[in-house]
């Protein structure tokens, strides 16, 4: 307690309350934009921090970390392009309400949602670090195969139709990342000599096609079916109390189920609003309404994506592992100021450390008050006019994706994938397993690899420890679960061009 | 019966995927080489296609619209203007290429004059250089005939 209080003292120093609020503000911003996202941003301010302080530094770029995941909601509830995978799930119910004039009623709730789930993610932070980082170093390959082998799965449970055919989607995603160059031996696949093809197809662009894109050509084949808001009512900017009510519990779970998923190696930004999600549509006494304007979905998964980003920062704190790319720039920042995170950080700087996780406080209860005051402003945005809406969102989607890599190939990937996307749409199919595929594609085959060669080919070694075993069993579950469904319900036929505007969701 | 051969596509696509996977080297079960785990998606995916076409739950099932004639409508031309985008960029650079497009674009989409057209292109264009050159310092594409 006394650390923590010496770490508010340390915060609320003015430079590190400014270098705290310039970072939120950066972050915000940053989400807001799609393309450039929070790791990309890090990695440009990271010279600015030189001259400052290593606390003042480090708060700054934590700042632009959990800030971006913030603003990363807005433009997937207000124009269904997420800018980056994790706010995919948030798109899904968001866009559905902003469509029925709800987009402040969603943002507001995302925004109360992330600041609840921020919090519990630092809370999370503070107390169980040391303790929490010994269970995320237990994840190796074979864990993590797993892991990502049951996301797949329940993904393909999750959406509408059938399994097996979402599962078939999500394989085509998983062929997509296979592309480029071979992590193990270096060796170049399907790139057939064209050299732009080595890095692989950018996730971030093909999401932002997928979705952002694809939206646009579908407002171009139909203004006139797609439904716009004429007006705001200043009621209608914040959420009812019906809606706190029913988005608490979502709000709190998620940020529980974030954090403990935070912690896992990987892209636990979009594992754990899926987890979030599918707990609380089986929760739920009306999970019909889920994928159709559902306040808890937005709930879930906006609390879950940022509490991960707290759980991502336990490996990194109390260990020194960084297990996101995030986490990665941040270590970087560290470094760079002759700090070094791991076990003896909070003894050798214990200062830095307790102002950083103050910091975080402070900055999410910056967020709070900067975001929701914007509500009533990012809401309007949903009455632009099309002639203005269209080549707006596409340009800002040009340049996001340009900047990825300052390559004018995740344009044209962007672009393709808009084009595929639309087709998707058309014939009834979600993009969202195929997304996942591309994220999760490249960790089955790495661990998968790294699996065989551990165990030297054999499948006894899944059972060499608890947590794999239990993890196998589950997979198992999953597979066995998905073909009886299958089987003893029999998918509607996807509705093609009627089902354009529906997310195709289950109960 | 040529929509049922029709949906046999992706069980090709995945056959070629596969065989194209031999060409980098299976490996061995203990050591699998970069083949190894494409050759084995591509054979879970021909499976799981054969299971989607045989359940006639594919997308090869579902009604598709009738065969319509060719024509160029607003969705067209927009894809058109995006796709025309790509080289433009390359040659003219980013900040041109907007202009014209929000231009275009914005026509297409109903505004009433072109000079509101261009007025709104000239805005984007700007908003686009100050945040994005300006500020956040991303160097944007001045295109080869700039160079």
């Amino acid at each position: 307690m006394e650390n923590l209080v010496a770490g508010f003292a340390e915060a609320l120093q003015w430079t590190n309350l400014i270098a705290c609020a310039i970072g939120v503000l950066v972050g915000t911003l940053v989400g807001v934009l799609p393309g450039l996202g929070p790791v990309a941003t890090m990695a440009i301010l990271l010279p600015f921090t030189f001259t400052m302080s290593p606390t003042a530094g480090i708060i700054m770029m934590a700042g632009v970390y959990y800030g971006a995941m913030y603003g990363g909601s807005t433009t997937s509830i207000l124009f269904r392009t997420p800018g980056e995978a994790a706010s995919i799930l948030t798109s899904i119910d968001g866009y559905e309400l902003a469509k029925k004039g709800r987009a402040g009623a969603a943002l507001a709730i995302s925004t109360i949602g992330s600041f609840v789930a921020g919090t519990i993610g630092v809370v999370g932070l503070m107390l169980f670090a040391p303790a929490l980082a010994r269970v995320a170093v237990a994840f190796g390959p074979g864990e993590l195969l797993l892991v990502a082998f049951a996301a797949l799965l329940l993904l393909a449970n999750i959406l509408g139709g059938s399994a097996s055919r979402n599962l078939l989607i999500a394989l085509v995603g998983v062929a997509l990342g296979t592309v480029g160059l071979d992590s193990f031996s270096g060796a170049s696949r399907y790139t057939f000599g064209f050299s732009p093809l080595l890095g692989g197809f950018d996730l971030v662009a093909a999401i932002m096609g997928l979705y952002g894109i694809s939206e646009l050509i579908s407002i171009a084949r139909n203004p006139h079916g797609a439904k716009r808001v004429a007006s705001v009512r200043l009621r209608d900017l914040y959420p009812s109390k019906d809606e706190m009510k029913r988005s608490t519990g979502p709000i709190l779970r998620g940020g529980v189920i974030g954090f403990g998923v935070g912690l896992t190696p990987g892209p636990a930004a979009v594992l754990a609003p899926l987890v979030s999600y599918f707990v609380e549509r089986r929760l739920s006494k009306t999970p019909e309404r889920f994928g159709k304007g559902a306040i808890e979905g937005v709930a879930s998964a906006e609390s879950a994506n940022n509490s991960a980003c707290s759980g991502a920062l336990v490996p990194l704190l109390a260990l020194g592992i960084p297990m996101t790319p995030a986490a990665a720039v941040l270590m970087s920042g560290f470094m760079i100021h002759g700090v070094a995170p791991g076990p003896l950080l909070m003894e050798k700087h214990a200062l830095l450390f307790w102002g950083v996780v103050a910091s975080m406080y402070i900055g999410n209860a910056l967020l709070l008050v900067l975001n929701l005051p914007l509500v009533g402003v990012f809401a309007r945005a949903m009455m632009t006019p099309f002639p203005i809406l269209v080549p707006g969102i596409f340009v800002l989607c040009m340049v996001g994706a340009y900047s990825i890599n300052n390559s004018i190939f995740d344009v044209t990937v962007m672009v393709l994938f808009g084009l595929l996307g639309d087709w998707m749409r058309r014939r009834g199919l979600d993009p969202m397993p195929l997304v996942l595929g591309m994220v999760l594609g490249p960790i089955v085959e790495a661990s998968l690899r790294q699996s065989l060669i551990l165990g030297s080919g054999s499948i006894g070694w899944f059972f060499g420890s608890n947590l794999r075993a239990v993890l196998f069993v589950l997979s198992i579950f999953l597979v066995l679960y998905s073909v009886v469904k299958d089987i003893r319900k029999p998918a509607k036929p996807a509705a093609g061009p009627a089902a354009d505007e529906k997310t195709g969701l289950h109960a | 019966m040529f929509r049922r051969i029709l949906a046999l596509t992706p069980v090709l696509l995945w056959a070629a995927y596969g065989f194209q996977a031999r060409t980098y080297g299976i490996g061995s079960v203990n050591m699998p080489g970069p083949g190894a785990f494409p050759f084995g998606l591509a054979l879970v995916g021909m499976a799981l296609s054969l299971v989607v076409v045989v359940a006639g739950r594919g997308p090869a099932a579902t009604t598709s619209p009738a065969r319509q004639p060719l024509k160029i409508d607003r969705e067209t031309i927009l894809v058109a203007l995006m796709l025309g985008c790509l080289p433009a960029t390359s040659l003219f650079g980013v900040l041109p290429v907007i202009f014209v497009f929000t231009a275009a674009a914005a026509r297409l989409m109903g505004i009433r004059t072109w000079w509101a057209a261009l007025v709104v292109a000239a805005g984007l264009t700007l908003v686009v250089h100050l945040l994005f050159a300006v500020w956040l310092g991303v160097p944007l594409p001045k295109g080869s005939l700039f160079r």
